[in-house]
């Protein structure tokens, strides 16, 4: 709100604001001729365009960005959001202007239902040839009429923490509600995947995703018994990361390779504890949206952007698998990776079939309601 | 002033003293995070915090390149030009029957021009981008990101344009009355020349708001971006010095534009009261008889 | 006016029964001094009223599976005024937004006073520029610069460090309440304080030398003469401060970590998972309270006072 402000200096600047104005114009314009310039240089230059795509920031990087803008001319816009459901709604609402969206395994199949995504020839894309056999096969992302979405990566959630600040390391997802762990805890701040952790620690029967309303009333005492000890509900993987790097939460809920990146961020050497209750984890994949308006665009552009080479440097900052054979080969052949990749499941993407895949929930209202109960205040 | 007050009483030195220290102590309080935020834009590494690990200017570097940000300082400029001119426009028209109309209840009507600023943006944002999808069946877009920042940037237009129009000499108006002016000859040659620092105020401020706008505007935006957008983005999903880096550019921008402004608005004082009267009413200038002494120079 | 016109619409004589030609041509002209307010009735209405209305109309519905159900219920109401968790938010948000408030008034009145007394004339301009100069700053980055700055690794907790007071971070205000605290007074400081510039300029200093003469201390004189006369703009200063805090939900979803959470987050919360219904009982609360103050308050939104 820096608005107010500038009342009170109308009495002084009268004609200091004129001029600022008249300072400010040929900037305007300048700028705008400027970026008609830019805008109308990068359409004209033969065939191309934007598609706007709803992501996550672990799915691109501005390099991969911008090669592939100047090789096929496409040039990917990203809008960020943290939570599928919120990105469910964004779609729901904007019509036309997003072209491709990235989701989480079962939130796929939601998009289907509501119509805002359209099945497409998975052949089509050069590059799932790269892929491994298995990816291509997951029901969740196929229909009769076509691929769903395209397989991009996956990972657990699990507990990783700072053996330094943390004496006595966790054992288990109830055991993060030990009062000596007060204020040390980050988790990302997804009401639905929240609830369904804590349906497993209060061994809850059934989908930790279709929660009867016995079972997500003991949820809501799980949360608000672990609430003391969460410092701050992250938007991102990355605020997880920074916030371990620097020390301000000695526990992270996070993704796989958050260890690796800590440690690249300058931060401690983190150990993690697989939750014995078990634990959720995602498969996620880039899905065409139906009323887009560059849709067409999308498949060429996931063509270049899923190429193995990005996928191999994906991998290397961001350290969860990946859905890339060619590029999990490559990996192993390198052995300043090899130890990561075979650690990190890069060469075993099996294992995310073992996973409880994260979704939306059965009654997506009274997870919320009971999430909001608890971290409202 | 204060010096009398001084000599009356001892302690008054030390009140003074002891303020003057505040007072300063303000300053640094202001600024600190402003000094914060321009001194992290230089960290080598990527986390937030101190001691800095090194020192580099890589970050600015990397903006000239990143057409992301080009791109939505592009949408930004659009928007706040056309907030500006549409509020400019609309808060203008409606000071007039603010001030000089026949109205009941002015208090009220001036509570309810008051709201939009009032209202928390979180609720406008929310208001108009459900009223958007559920009743209009229109997309959020650019559009309605200009149509929400106008409904927050008009009541601060209204509010200095009719300050300004409250204080003005009417006498004017009705000496243009007397040798034959109608209302709209009235309106256009004698008020607005009469209140134009007035408007220009206003449209500064719209325009400032414009540019720093983020609540409302990422709600009703869709899928472009504005600069704010974007820096909350970046701030949201991963802290890099570059987002600083963009800030300390916006600022030294910023200065530079009321710098250059102020120097010219200077030359301009100085040229207007060597060839005369300046719109406004009153005549500024310290020596009265200056329109003479030019001339007298010359001969 | 001239006299002439004057004295015709000063109204009849005696025996005057119609009415008169000019008075019947008043009339019919008192539509056209409203035509100004048109494009300007337009928009609120359509793009600020409206909008409100659905938002209250919702707030008495229900959703179900993200669809909106038209229905009447007071039950959203109903949920917010007795969950223990709302209640709690909403009396947090208003007791932070009016500590918030006085803090910024106290530490902006003897601001204002020095600025206004001891800093010479034309230095006051630049002054006051200073104060406004970090709302050239984005509003987001000012924020987050408090991470860097109250954060383990921030400018406090190392500078403490290097000067070996501590050996571990002091983690007092950083995802809290008492961090929410000083951010929001950082955040609305300079809006107490050109208010109370604004009306502090005007006072007129001679009555302190009065009251000092006739044998006040300097402390008991500011007391009696400057302080009544400063209570309108100190109300105006206040509700620019109070209002906005409580519809604040980026700072405290910044710096407040989970428990300094604040109901703009809370109702940010709400729509973002398409409860909308909640969302908007909630919102509805918050606008009746601003809506309140500002009607009880409404004459220190009078302009001529302030800005002129």
């Amino acid at each position: 709100m820096s608005r107010i402000s500038e009342v009170k200096l109308s009495r002084r600047s009268f004609v200091g604001g004129a001029l600022m104005l008249g300072a400010a114009s040929p900037f305007l314009l300048s700028a705008c001729g400027k970026a008609e310039e830019a805008g109308g240089g990068g359409g004209s230059g033969g065939g191309g365009g934007t598609v706007n795509w709803l992501t996550w920031s672990d799915h691109y990087s501005q390099d991969q960005l911008a090669k592939v803008a100047d090789t096929t001319k496409i040039t990917g816009q990203p809008k960020l959001f943290s939570d599928n459901a919120d990105a469910l709604l964004q779609i729901k609402q904007t019509g036309s202007q997003f072209d491709q969206v990235s989701g989480d395994a079962l939130w796929v199949k939601k998009y289907m239902d509501e119509g805002l995504i359209e099945p497409f020839d998975l052949a089509e894309i050069k590059s799932s040839s790269q892929l491994f056999p298995m990816a291509t096969k997951f029901e969740f992302l196929n229909d009769p009429k076509g691929a769903l979405g395209y397989p991009f990566s996956w990972s657990t959630v699990q507990i990783y923490y700072n053996p330094d600040k943390v004496k006595t390391p966790p054992t288990s997802w109830e055991s993060l509600t030990d009062p000596m762990y007060k204020g040390l805890i980050v988790a990302e701040n997804i009401p639905t995947d929240l609830m369904a952790i804590a349906g497993i620690a209060t061994g809850a029967k059934g989908s930790p995703y279709a929660q009867t309303p016995d079972q997500i009333s003991s949820s809501s005492g799980f949360l608000n018994a672990l609430k003391p000890n969460v410092v701050k509900l992250a938007s991102q993987n990355n605020e997880i990361v920074t916030m371990m790097a620097s020390g301000e939460a000695a526990i992270g809920i996070s993704n796989l390779g958050t260890d690796v990146r800590v440690k690249d961020a300058g931060g401690p050497e983190l150990k993690s504890a697989y939750p014995p209750e078990g634990t959720i984890g995602f498969i996620d994949s880039e899905m065409i949206v139906a009323k887009g308006a560059n849709k067409a665009l999308v498949k060429p552009f996931l063509d270049a952007m899923q190429q193995s080479e990005w996928i191999v440097a994906n991998f290397t900052t961001n350290w969860r698998p990946l859905f890339n054979q060619k590029a999990a080969e490559a990996l192993t052949a390198d052995p300043k990776t090899a130890d990561n990749a075979k650690r990190l499941f890069m060469t075993d993407p099996d294992k995310a079939l073992q996973m409880t895949l994260k979704g939306p929930a059965q009654d997506q209202q009274a997870y919320t309601e009971a999430f909001n109960k608890v971290f409202g205040a | 002033m204060s010096d009398d007050l001084q000599a009356v009483n001892p302690r008054a030195r030390l009140f003074r003293i002891i303020l003057s220290f505040y007072g300063v102590g303000i300053y640094i309080f202001l600024f600190a995070p402003i000094a914060v935020m321009i001194l992290l834009s230089f960290n080598t590494s990527r986390v937030v915090g101190f001691p800095m690990a090194g020192f580099t200017t890589d970050w600015y570097l990397r903006l000239a390149n990143d057409t992301v940000i080009l791109k939505a300082l592009e949408k930004s400029l659009i928007v706040a030009f056309w907030v500006t001119v549409l509020s400019t426009v609309i808060g203008t028209m409606a000071a007039f029957p603010l001030v000089r109309a026949n109205i009941k209840n002015r208090g009220g009507v001036r509570v309810f021009i008051t709201l939009p600023i009032m209202m928390p943006g979180l609720l406008i944002g929310v208001a108009i981008l459900v009223l958007a999808t559920n009743v209009l069946h229109i997309q959020p877009s650019l559009y309605t990101a200009i149509i929400g920042q106008t409904v927050l940037a008009t009541p601060f237009v209204i509010l200095v344009v009719s300050s300004r129009l409250e204080a003005l000499d009417r006498n004017m108006e009705r000496a243009a009355a007397d040798l034959g002016a109608n209302g709209l000859q009235r309106i256009v040659f004698v008020v607005l020349p009469l209140i134009y620092p007035g408007i220009i105020a206003g449209a500064l401020i719209a325009l400032t708001l414009s540019l720093d706008e983020f609540i409302v505007t990422n709600f009703i935006i869709g899928a472009d971006q504005t600069l704010p957008i974007y820096i909350y983005n970046q701030l949201k999903f991963g802290i890099t010095p570059e987002v600083n880096a963009l800030a300390t550019l916006m600022l030294l921008g910023t200065l530079a534009v009321a710098g250059v402004t102020l120097g010219a608005l200077r030359l301009v004082k100085v040229l207007a009261s060597v060839g005369g009267r300046r719109p406004g009413g009153s005549v500024v200038t310290k020596k009265p008889n200056r329109l003479e002494e030019p001339a007298s120079a010359e001969v | 006016m001239t006299v002439a016109s004057y004295a015709r619409d000063a109204g009849g004589g005696p025996g005057e029964t119609e009415p008169r030609r000019a008075d019947v041509k008043k009339e019919r002209r008192d539509w056209r001094q409203f035509v100004g307010f048109v494009p300007a009735a337009i928009l609120f209405g359509v793009f600020f009223i409206a909008p409100l209305c659905l938002i209250v109309v919702y707030s008495f519905w229900i959703t179900k599976n993200y669809e909106l159900i038209p229905d009447f219920t007071t039950a959203n109401y109903k949920t917010i005024l007795t969950t223990g968790t709302y209640v709690r938010t909403f009396g947090k948000t208003v007791l932070i937004a009016l500590l918030a408030t006085v803090a910024a008034l106290a530490l902006a009145f003897p601001f204002c006073y020095w600025l206004v007394r001891y800093v010479p004339k034309r230095l006051q301009r630049v002054g006051l520029l200073l104060v406004i100069l970090p709302f050239w700053t984005s509003y987001l980055l000012r924020v987050y610069a408090w991470v860097a700055i109250l954060g383990d690794k921030g400018a406090i907790n190392s500078m403490l460090k290097a000067l070996g007071l501590t050996k571990d971070p002091i983690r007092l205000f950083l995802y809290d309440n008492p961090g929410v605290f000083i951010v929001l007074v950082y955040l609305y400081f300079p809006f107490a304080a050109l208010t109370l510039y604004a009306s502090l300029e005007r006072f007129d200093w001679r009555l302190l030398h009065a009251a000092v003469d006739l044998g006040a201390t300097p402390m008991r004189a500011i007391a009696n003469t400057l302080l009544p006369q400063m209570r309108l703009a100190l109300v105006t200063a206040g509700i620019f401060v109070f209002i906005p805090i409580l519809g604040e939900y980026l700072a405290p979803s910044a710096i407040g970590g989970t428990h300094g959470v604040m109901m703009g987050n809370l109702v940010a919360n709400f729509f973002s998972g398409y409860l909308l219904p909640l969302g908007s009982a909630a919102s509805v609360l918050i606008a009746m309270v601003i809506t309140i103050v500002l009607i009880v308050f409404r004459r220190s939104l009078d302009t001529k006072e302030i800005y002129v």
